[in-house]
């Protein structure tokens, strides 16, 4: 309400101010967690030597990698420790849009016994729930799209590419997923709190351009629907040479046919005496024979 | 096969993963239903009431004969994708008090419908279809019924419903009390913080008046005083001869919301509070009544939402905290002990005779005897 107050009671950009200041303060954690992602991603190629160093003894091979997370810093865990300690903001989030909205005299009255007995405060009651042209009290089909795209997004820029085929796999599934799964709950909730969730992935996703320096595999997607304005890292694989130049027969140095002769002698002298014969062609020795 | 094999077990659990999803959408919108508090009103020997998304007329006379005349269309009203359990809030869902005027039985429901019945037989006479919720309830003037659904103010034919406007009177915030007339002239309040008064033939907008705090509450006209209070914690006495202007030197401050309407008897404007306090004010000063010297205060400190009501030298109100208080008018001190039920007491009460008729959130009907303090009877208000 305080918030909501001091942008001219627009509970809309009181929304968005309280997803920057909270994301603010656990900056530190989603730094760290995307510099873990991208150490994650750079460790690739020697995972995937482990992987198949100790491809048929799999204890050994999670030990092998353990202990390059060790060496690294890398803490796999501490990918999702910014969300979990979002998540109980969520919650207390949704619960102060569903007070401070009152979408029915119900709702209001409730709301009466949550705020303080402040002068501003109960002159901000109850707070504008038009943002752009939304009703924030009420569930948006709009907001809905933002919220799955937003999602798409960050996960394509945050997921790690795996080696393994299966786990492939399963990274696309629920990049579509969870999007999707998503999109359908917010169907039902307010579109104040679906604001909170989009602007909350923009921030990330905006950290993680600057931290990583690119927009993850957001890129490979995109550059596929712009050919020639960015040079494909796949095309410029598949225009490179793979082949070896071809050789080129140079010819012999000039020689004279007698040295040319005698040379050829020599290396058929050289060539009867490794199969141990007597100098001498065979229709020689048939005529001694005779 | 074993990929293939777990690959789809990945999707199983993706799929059932979807499923609850989709059910949590269901469970979770359930909560954004509204509930409604019904109000009552009397004629001759018969009460109306809105009751749990049906139309109901108790026979006062034996106390128990219930007709119901709801119309045919009452189908809840589900706003998820999929419901979940419990039913959701039926279309006949209202939070004001019907009107009946020369047998006809008006109302207007938080859906937007408004409802013309025959009040004895229960035929509907017309409906009208708003496009926003209703709140307030229904003020008939002359051959006019005025109502106000979301942010607009309408009026219709009490004859037919046909609007007798060309287009509603749009204000640009949620009215949510019952609109008084007065010489002609509408007057209400919004959660805009403004009240208005609006010439009830042409349209035309006499005056507006805006005020810190927002407004909820049905405003009481008396000698050309329009009293009324906000949820910022302050009462007003504006002269509605004077363009609204203030008649105090400045707004009394209660300790709560006031969401009540006001009552006047000789002199004092009496209303409750949403910290369950009871206030008498002298109409003049806007002080404190010297008899009073302070509100009474409930033990509680719960809600009063409903408006007071006056028998003889008792002011009866009823508050959400399951009880009816008797205070005496002179002093406020307790004319008898509250009388207590089992549910909250939210919908504004009903005088007739010597009887004070309030109904609870339960829909539980109680005949109150303001004088003895007693309670007279109650009645479920309920049909098989």
């Amino acid at each position: 309400m305080l918030l909501s107050h001091l942008f001219g009671n627009s509970l809309g950009m009181a929304i968005i101010a309280i997803t920057i200041i909270v994301n603010l303060i656990i900056l530190p954690l989603t730094i760290h967690q995307t510099r873990s992602m991208k150490k994650m991603q750079m460790l690739q190629p020697k995972m995937q030597e482990i992987q198949k160093k100790h491809s048929k003894d799999k204890q050994k091979q999670q030990q092998e990698i353990m202990k390059l997370y060790k060496e690294e810093g890398v803490n796999p865990i501490g990918c999702a420790l910014p969300l979990i300690i979002q998540m109980p903001i969520i919650i207390a989030l949704y619960q102060g849009i569903i007070q401070a909205l009152p979408t029915t005299p119900d709702r209001l009255i409730g709301l009466s016994k949550h705020i303080y007995d402040w002068g501003f405060v109960q002159e901000a009651v109850p707070p504008e729930s038009i943002f752009l042209g939304l009703d924030l009290s009420q569930p948006n089909f709009f907001m809905v799209i933002l919220i799955m795209a937003s999602m798409w997004i960050s996960q394509k820029m945050s997921t790690t590419a795996s080696t393994d085929p299966k786990q492939q796999q399963m990274q696309q599934m629920m990049q579509w997923m969870m999007p999707l799964f998503l999109g359908f709950i917010f169907l039902s909730f307010p579109s104040g709190l679906a604001l909170y969730i989009v602007v909350m992935n923009i921030f990330r996703m905006v950290v993680q351009r600057f931290i990583t320096g690119n927009w993850g595999g957001v890129e490979d997607t995109f550059k596929r629907f712009i050919p020639g304005r960015f040079q494909p890292a796949q095309a410029a694989q598949a225009a490179a040479p793979t082949t070896e130049p071809e050789k080129t027969w140079t010819p012999p140095e000039d020689k004279t046919v007698k040295e040319i002769e005698s040379s050829a002698k020599k290396s058929n002298e050289a060539i009867q005496k490794s199969r141990g014969r007597k100098y001498g062609s065979s229709r020689n020795r048939r005529k001694k024979r005779r | 096969m074993r990929v293939f094999s777990r690959n789809s077990l990945i999707l199983k659990l993706l799929f059932a993963i979807l499923i609850c999803g989709l059910l949590l959408t269901g469970c979770v919108s359930g909560r954004f239903e509204p509930s409604g508090w019904d109000g009552i009103t009397v004629s001759g020997d018969t009460l109306y009431a809105c009751s749990d998304g049906k139309f109901l007329a108790l026979d006062l006379s034996d106390r128990t004969t219930i007709r119901d005349f709801t119309p045919g269309d009452n189908d809840s009203e589900s706003s998820s994708f999929l419901g979940c359990g419990g039913s959701s809030a039926p279309k006949l869902t209202s939070y004001s008090a019907p009107v009946v005027s020369g047998s006809v039985f008006y109302t207007g429901t938080y859906i937007g419908e408004v409802y013309a019945l025959d009040a004895t037989t229960g035929a509907k006479k017309w409906d009208y279809s708003t496009d926003h919720h209703i709140v307030g309830g229904p003020v008939i003037s002359g051959d006019a019924l005025v109502i106000a659904s979301g942010d607009k103010l309408y009026k219709l034919d009490i004859n037919n419903g046909d609007p007798l406007w060309d287009k509603p009177f749009d204000t640009g915030g949620k009215i949510w009390s019952t609109p008084v007339i007065s010489g002609n002239v509408i007057y209400f309040g919004n959660l805009d913080h403004k009240v208005y008064a609006v010439d009830l033939e042409t349209k035309e907008k006499i005056w507006e008046k805006g005020f810190a705090g927002a407004i909820a509450s049905t405003p009481l006209i008396i000698n050309d005083t329009l009293y009324i209070g906000t949820l910022n914690n302050k009462f007003y006495a504006l002269d509605i001869a004077n363009n609204g202007n203030p008649i105090w030197d400045k707004p009394f401050e209660t300790d709560n919301w006031v969401w009540t309407q006001a009552v006047y008897h000789q002199g004092t404007i009496y209303f409750g509070s949403f910290g369950g306090n009871v206030y008498a004010i002298d109409a003049e000063t806007g002080k404190m009544n010297p008899g009073w010297g302070s509100p009474y205060k409930t033990e509680t400190g719960d809600r009063f939402r409903a408006k007071p009501a006056i028998m003889g030298d008792v002011l009866v109100i009823g508050s959400q905290d399951d009880n009816i208080y008797g205070l005496n008018l002179q002093d406020g001190g307790e004319a008898w002990a509250p009388l207590h039920f089992e549910n909250d007491i939210m919908a504004d009460p009903y005088i007739s005779g010597t009887t004070v008729y309030f109904m609870d959130k339960k829909d539980k009907v109680h005949a109150i005897n303001a004088e003895l303090g007693n309670q007279t009877w109650s009645k479920q208000l309920e049909t098989d």
